[in-house]
């Protein structure tokens, strides 16, 4: 599994929405997994000052990753490829 | 296909094994907002620093000095933990997440580290997805 990050923009004073979009993406990678897609929510990021949310999710390849953004209804995203470090959790 | 109920109690169907994945006419209903999202939580900072995109080795050996600095400073009283990195090869960048009490810390343990710093912003960040 590779991982991306999905690089997501909140509008000024939605500090809110972060929190929700993470909860869409988890959920997301959850029910593409179910169907047999191979991704997984990694980490979120939030960095209000800039304005972003940033999920890394690891996955087969970015067309997997790109499903689990669009299952979220993430409406604007950009998609990276990333190498990032493990993190401590339950493997799935 | 199977109906079950999603985290929020509504309906969701799971697709067979022959439909899946992506030719689904199925789209489940996104569930609002869930009882435990991370974001918000946890106060972070983000390190922003430059890594050249061929530099993928560069990357751990830094994570290495990051959490031994982090680890150091908690020795001394400060309390900092380190919470992993992630590079974007693309934009030649790497971020490098603490768990700290203020800013000042993590600049700190940036500095021990030699991670060489471009800035250092408040962040929030959560962990990996549990799944059964």
């Amino acid at each position: 599994m590779r991982k991306y990050v999905v690089e997501t923009f909140l509008a000024l004073g939605s500090s809110g929405e972060c929190t929700a979009r993470e909860w869409r993406m988890r959920w997301a990678a959850g029910e593409l997994r179910r169907r047999g897609v191979r991704v997984r929510f990694d980490r979120v990021i939030g960095v209000p000052e800039d304005g972003l949310c940033l999920f890394v999710v690891e996955a087969a390849s970015g067309r997997e990753a790109t499903l689990a953004a669009e299952l979220a209804e993430l409406d604007r995203f950009r998609l990276v490829e990333s190498v990032a470090s493990e993190l401590d959790g339950t493997g799935g | 296909m199977c109906a079950r109920p999603g985290p929020r109690g509504e309906r969701v169907t799971d697709v067979a094994a022959d439909e899946r994945p992506e030719q689904s006419s199925v789209v489940p209903s996104i569930p609002t907002l869930g009882e435990s999202p991370s974001v918000g939580r946890v106060p972070s900072y983000l390190v922003e620093t430059y890594l050249a995109r061929g530099s993928r080795g560069e990357r751990a050996v830094r994570e290495r000095r990051a959490r031994s600095a982090a680890e150091q400073l908690t020795r001394e009283g400060t309390r900092v933990s380190f919470a992993g990195s992630t590079h974007v090869p693309e934009d030649e960048m790497c971020f490098f997440t603490f768990d700290a009490p203020s800013s000042r810390a993590v600049v700190l343990a940036a500095e021990r580290a030699g991670l060489d710093a471009l800035r250092v912003v408040e962040a929030v960040s959560s962990g990996k997805e549990e799944t059964a």
